[in-house]
């Protein structure tokens, strides 16, 4: 692995969940496919990390058109998880990405708690799949997403189930669509997560006026982009102040600046979703701008600023991995 | 399925950008409607499209100099956010440019509309399929509307190689700019024009009410030969109609959805097909099995007719 961070300069590597990123910003789920789509557009092997899209057991076909909808600053959309499913993934998708040389996070989502544990079973030892990302925060599908995510206990018992079916690292990726986002936090940590990742989207609705209903196809979708960054920061701030496993903070991140607040608010990685629509090469630009303020302000390490603007900051700073080069990532 | 041929992404420069004037005068019934033509630098693309491919635009803000014309009154601050996809109008390799035809409909081609020459924009293409599959057998290319953008790259690909008649459709004589370029384009067979307004010098009416005649015209039974086919939702129905009732004959139909990534990567510009699970047409498909859908930006904009589920569509 040559590795950008042995440039002088900066440090923007990070360890999170036991994963080993050469910068803390990661693409999101959904936004970034199965990263075959972009190639050619940006340098796949300079991200933190890869998160495939939502893969569920079988395939999902998703939700009838429209199924985006754009809005002022932001995206409403509505996919509904459509994903090729899990097999075609490993056999078409996770060669190709495991040769990237960058940790791959599968996001997981089932219709059932007992098809999340059997998807953290098939995919436990597959060879090039670093980290599990838990789903449970889909606001577009009737059965499991938001369905799960919504409730403490539910949440609870599906990790409690996953955890015991593989060893990998997991990772839960919390609702915003809830009253206390930090119990829920909570609850999953002690069933057994490793990280939690936030925010999923926000249910929305546009209307058009001229046709008299909503322009989604199933009325409401989740929104993202820009127009949601305040509130995701403030989640994300919530969550670091209530657990003390890693947070990975994601919601409207645009600029490198935008990635430094949610450090700041106590995440210890960042995802970048919709930026990538409009600027496909968005998370490796973060990182550079990341790495620029740091040189500006005088940081050394990511970990540096994590939590700093956080006042009831509970978790532990990331290391960086830069000293030790010669370890492959997970 | 996988779309292997790269795209590129950069700052393509503008050349030229016109207000597209029809023969009636300022102030005459245009409908309301604006159509707006711009020429890029953009060697990359223009080599590497061919017909019924797009390009993924970045559109400045409004009001930049110039975009007052087009400006709605009031608007939302935050948008144009997205991307926006335009089809490559026209594509000339030997001079690196490419060029874009649209209708400036809200705050994303407002902005494109106020581009000046000089300024440079980011875009992303060529992306989509393999575009229009060209055949060597007589060719009948259809187009309404701003439907006609993709149509003029295509009929003149087409005209290198074969018989290519071109049915060209517009609402009104405020409209008839969108034809021009299919004026000057040499070796057509012919060139059907239709005005809903019956215009001087057209065929008054819709493509959709001409076409019997250009399809009995297109080879000697009227049972063979290529339709290529853009336009709004209901025109294509009414094609895909006729040319499906006539076996031997095949279409395609560049179709819209609204898009995200425009790479294929969110999933986002679903419209339904007609398939089995291998992906083999299944026509009409098993009601109680759960919808098929592919994707706009990257297994179309192109799709055949037999493809596409009409009834869902
Ligand atoms: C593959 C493809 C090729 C296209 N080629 C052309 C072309 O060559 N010339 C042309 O005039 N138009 C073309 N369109 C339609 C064009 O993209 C829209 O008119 C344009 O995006 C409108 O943006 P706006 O901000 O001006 O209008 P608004 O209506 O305010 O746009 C709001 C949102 O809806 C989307 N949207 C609106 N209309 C359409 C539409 N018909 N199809 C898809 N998304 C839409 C926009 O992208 C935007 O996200 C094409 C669409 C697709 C999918
Ligand atoms: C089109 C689209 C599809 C998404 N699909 C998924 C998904 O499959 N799984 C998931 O956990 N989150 C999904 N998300 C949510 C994003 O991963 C992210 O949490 C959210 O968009 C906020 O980040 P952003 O503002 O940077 O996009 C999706 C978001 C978008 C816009
Ligand atoms: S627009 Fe994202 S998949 Fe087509």
């Amino acid at each position: 692995m040559n590795s950008g961070t042995l440039l002088p300069g900066p440090d923007l590597s990070v360890t999170v969940a036991g994963l080993r990123l050469r910068t803390p910003v990661m693409t999101a789920s959904g936004a970034f496919g199965y990263g075959r789509e972009y190639a050619g557009l940006l340098d796949l092997s300079g991200l933190g990390a890869i998160v495939v899209k939502g893969t569920s057991l079988e395939p999902w076909s998703g939700n009838p058109p429209p199924r985006t909808v754009e809005t002022a600053a932001g995206l409403l959309n509505s996919i509904g998880l459509e994903n090729p499913g899990v097999e075609c993934f490993l056999e078409n998708d996770l060669p190709w990405l495991s040769g990237l040389g960058v940790p791959i996070i599968v996001n997981v989502v089932g219709r059932t708690a007992a098809e999340y544990a059997a998807l953290a079973r098939r995919l436990d030892g597959a060879p090039g799949v670093s980290a599990l990302e838990a789903n449970i925060s889909c606001p577009n599908v009737k059965e499991g997403g938001l369905a799960f995510g919504a409730d403490p206990a539910v949440a609870g018992d599906l990790v409690t189930g996953m955890r015991r079916a593989t060893r990998l690292p997991l990772i839960v990726k919390l609702t915003p669509n809830i009253t206390d986002v930090a119990a829920l936090a909570r609850r999953v940590v002690e069933a057994g997560a490793d990280a939690v990742s936030l925010i999923n989207t926000l249910v929305g609705m546009a209307i058009d006026p001229e046709a008299g209903r909503p322009i989604l196809a199933r009325g409401t979708g989740g929104l993202s982009g820009p127009a949601v960054k305040p509130v995701a920061l403030a989640m994300v701030y919530r969550v670091a102040a209530a657990v003390t496993v890693p947070v990975i903070g994601m919601g409207g991140i645009w600029t490198g600046r935008d990635a430094v607040e949610f450090l700041m608010a106590g995440a210890s990685a960042v995802a970048v979703g919709t930026a990538l629509f409009v600027d496909p090469e968005a998370p490796l630009r973060i990182a550079r701008e990341i790495g620029d303020f740091m040189a500006g302000q005088g940081y050394g390490k990511v970990g540096e600023m994590v939590g700093l603007a956080n006042t009831g900051f509970c978790g532990r700073r990331p290391e960086s991995w830069a000293d030790r080069p010669d370890q492959e990532g997970r | 399925m996988t779309n292997e041929r790269q795209a590129w992404r950069g700052l393509a420069r503008v050349l030229a950008s016109r207000r597209l004037e029809g023969p009636v005068a300022e102030g005459g019934d245009s409908g309301g409607r604006v159509y707006h033509h711009l020429t890029l630098l953009a060697p990359e693309v223009a080599a590497a499209a061919v017909p019924g491919q797009f390009v993924h635009v970045l559109c400045p803000p409004r009001g930049g100099a110039g975009g007052a014309p087009y400006a709605p009154a009031s608007a939302t601050p935050g948008l144009p956010f997205l991307r926006r996809p335009l089809s490559v109008h026209d594509a000339d390799q030997a001079r690196g440019t490419v060029g874009l035809l649209f209708w400036v409909k809200g705050p994303g081609t407002a902005g494109l509309a106020a581009a000046r020459p000089g300024d440079r924009l980011d875009v992303v293409g060529p992306l989509g399929n393999g575009g229009f599959p060209l055949g060597l057998g007589p060719a009948l290319v259809v187009g309404g509307g701003i439907g006609l953008a993709p149509l003029l790259f295509l009929a003149r690909r087409l005209a290198r190689r074969g018989r290519v008649t071109v049915l060209a459709g517009v609402a009104q004589a405020g409209d008839l700019a969108l034809v021009e370029p299919f004026r000057r384009l040499k070796d057509l067979a012919g060139l059907i024009v239709t005005t809903e307004d019956g215009s001087p010098g057209t065929v008054p009416g819709t493509v959709v009410a001409a076409l019997p005649e250009s399809l009995d015209g297109l080879s000697p039974d009227g049972l063979s030969g290529a339709v290529y086919a853009c336009g709004p939702g209901p025109m294509l129905r009414a094609v895909w109609d006729q040319v499906s009732a006539r076996p031997g004959l095949t279409a395609w139909f560049s179709v819209e959805e609204r898009l995200a990534c425009g790479v294929g990567a969110c999933r986002g510009c679903a419209i339904p097909v007609r398939t089995g699970p291998a992906g083999e047409t299944a026509s009409p498909p098993d009601p109680g099995r759960a919808p098929d859908y592919r994707l706009v930006c990257r297994d179309g904009p192109v799709f055949d007719g037999n493809l596409l589920d009409w009834e869902a569509l």
